[in-house]
C-alpha cells in the first residue's frame, strides 16, 4: 500500500510542482499575449465579476464578458478529479457562512481590484502596488491562521447526492455554450471586459489551467498557511514558479514596468490595496482556500465551495451595484466602509465557530 | 490513537494530528480521512517528523496510520 502512495507521492515532490508552477504560468503568458487585460492574464475575481455582468447581474459597461476561462478552470478540475478518482460529491460544512465568505472576498478583491492570482501576476508585471497588497494578504492569512491555531472550524462536509457536484460545472458548461451559440449575454465593447483572447483558447487554457491546479492543490492561501502553521513550502514552490515564469515572459515582452501610478486596472491607495487583500487572506484561509482552490474544490464535487463561488458572484454583482468596487481611479467611500465591516464580520466569524472535540466522530 | 478527519476543511486534519503528536509524543496513530489531499498531506507531516506511516484504502475513505 505504501508503495502505491510513494508513487501517487512522486507527482508533488518539489521540483514536480514548479514544473506545475511553470506550466500555470505559460497557460497565463498564452493567455496573456493573445489578449487578456493586462496584468489580469488569469483572475478568479474579475472573471467572475465579469460573466456577473455579461449576464446582467451588474450594469458596469466595461467589466462584462463571460470568461471562458472559468468555466474551464471549474470542467478541466472535474474531469481530471473523476480521472483520479478523486470527485467526491459533498456539502454541509456550513454553507451560508462560507457564501458570506464568497461575497467578503469579491468585496475585498475589488477593493484591491484582483484576487491572489492576479496579485501575484501584477507583482510580475512590476505593479508595486500589488506588493503592498500581499503585506496585507499575508497579515490576512496569518490571522486566520491564528483562529485555525484556536480551534476554528467550519464543521464537516458529508456525502451528498452524486449529482449534487455535477451542478455547478454543468451550469458553467451550458453558461459556455450559450455564450458562443446566442446572443443573450452581453459584452463590454471597451475596457477590461472587451480585452481577451480567442474563446476556444481561453477555454482551453482553463482546461488545462484548472486539470493542473487539482493535481498540484494550488492554493495562494494556502501556500502562505504551509509556511506560517508547518514550515512546509510545497505550495509555495507552485506560486514562485508560476511569479518567475510570468516575470520572465513580461520582461521579454517589454511589458515589465515598475511602479505604482500607471499600472493596468490598478489604483494607488496603499491602504486600502492592504486591507481588501487582508479580507481576502483572512477569508481564504477560514474557508480553507483561495477563490482559485474553492473554484477546483467545487469541480472535484464540493458544494461548499460551490456555494462559495455562488457567494463571490453574488458579491460581484453587489460590489458594482453598490458602488463598492474601486476603479483605476481608486477607492469609493462605500467600498471603504463595506471592506471594514467584511474585516469586523471575519473576526466575528473567527471568534464563534470552534472545532468539535476531537474524536467526536459522525 | 483514532482520529477521524473526515469531511473537515484544509488545514484542519494537519493540525489535529499535530495537536495529538504533541499530546501523546510516538503513540501509533489511525487517522480516517475521506480526501486525497488530506491524506497526502499528512504523509508528509509524517515523513516531516521522521515517523512511519502506511496508507490503506478503505471503501471510499483512506486510513493512515503512523507509527
Amino acid at each position: 500500500m505504501m508503495e502505491r502512495t510513494k508513487e501517487r507521492f512522486f507527482m508533488n515532490t518539489k521540483k514536480m510542482l514548479a514544473v506545475w508552477g511553470v506550466l500555470l504560468g505559460a497557460i497565463g503568458a498564452v493567455l496573456a499575449f493573445f489578449g487578456n487585460p493586462g496584468n489580469m492574464a488569469f483572475c478568479i475575481a474579475c472573471f467572475v465579476r465579469d460573466m456577473a455582468g455579461a449576464a446582467r447581474f451588474h450594469q458596469a459597461a466595461i467589466v462584462q464578458y463571460m470568461r471562458p476561462e472559468i468555466a474551464g478552470l471549474v470542467i478541466g478540475a472535474f474531469v481530471i478529479s473523476l480521472v483520479s478518482k478523486e470527485y467526491r460529491s459533498t456539502g454541509g460544512s456550513s454553507p451560508m457562512i462560507r457564501f458570506l465568505l464568497g461575497i467578503i472576498t469579491m468585496i475585498g478583491a475589488l477593493m484591491f481590484l484582483g484576487c491572489p492570482l492576479r496579485m501575484v501576476l501584477r507583482m510580475a508585471g512590476g505593479d508595486l502596488n500589488a506588493y503592498v497588497a500581499l503585506v496585507g494578504f499575508i497579515l490576512g492569512a496569518a490571522t486566520g491562521s491564528f483562529f485555525l491555531k484556536k480551534g476554528f472550524s467550519l464543521g464537516r462536509a458529508y456525502d451528498t447526492q452524486k449529482v449534487s457536484g455535477c451542478i455547478l460545472p454543468g451550469i458553467l458548461a451550458l453558461l459556455f455554450v450559450l455564450s458562443i451559440a446566442t446572443g443573450i449575454f452581453t459584452a463590454s465593447t471597451e475596457g477590461p471586459g472587451s480585452m481577451h483572447a480567442p474563446v476556444m483558447l481561453s477555454l482551453a487554457g482553463g482546461l488545462v489551467f484548472g486539470a493542473i491546479a487539482q493535481k498540484a492543490r494550488t492554493c495562494f492561501a494556502g501556500g502562505i498557511r504551509d509556511v506560517i502553521l508547518m514550515k512546509n513550502f510545497d505550495l509555495l514552490t507552485v506560486i514562485g514558479a508560476l511569479f518567475v515564469t510570468m516575470l520572465v515572459y513580461n520582461l521579454v515582452n517589454g511589458k515589465f514596468v515598475l511602479s505604482f501610478a500607471g499600472q493596468p486596472v490598478a489604483h494607488t491607495k496603499h491602504l486600502w490595496n492592504m486591507l481588501g487583500m487582508y479580507a481576502v487572506g483572512f477569508a481564504a484561509v477560514l474557508a480553507g482556500g483561495c477563490p482559485l482552490r474553492q473554484l477546483i474544490l467545487a469541480g472535484q464535487g464540493s458544494g461548499d465551495s460551490a456555494v462559495y463561488v455562488a457567494g463571490m458572484f453574488v458579491g460581484a454583482a453587489v460590489c458594482h451595484n453598490f458602488g463598492l468596487a474601486s476603479s483605476g481611479n481608486g477607492t469609493t467611500g462605500a467600498g471603504r466602509i463595506a471592506c471594514v465591516v467584511c474585516i469586523l464580520l471575519l473576526f466575528v466569524i473567527g471568534f464563534t465557530c470552534k472545532r468539535e472535540k476531537r474524536g467526536n466522530g459522525r | 490513537m483514532k482520529i477521524d478527519v473526515r469531511g473537515l476543511s484544509c488545514p484542519e486534519p494537519v493540525l489535529m494530528v499535530m495537536d495529538a503528536m504533541d499530546e501523546a509524543p510516538g503513540e501509533e496513530l489511525v487517522i480516517l480521512s475521506d480526501a486525497a489531499h488530506t491524506r497526502d498531506n499528512l504523509v508528509k507531516l509524517a515523513q516531516t517528523e521522521g515517523r512511519k506511516v502506511s496508507v490503506k484504502e478503505n471503501g471510499k475513505n483512506y486510513e493512515i496510520v503512523i507509527s
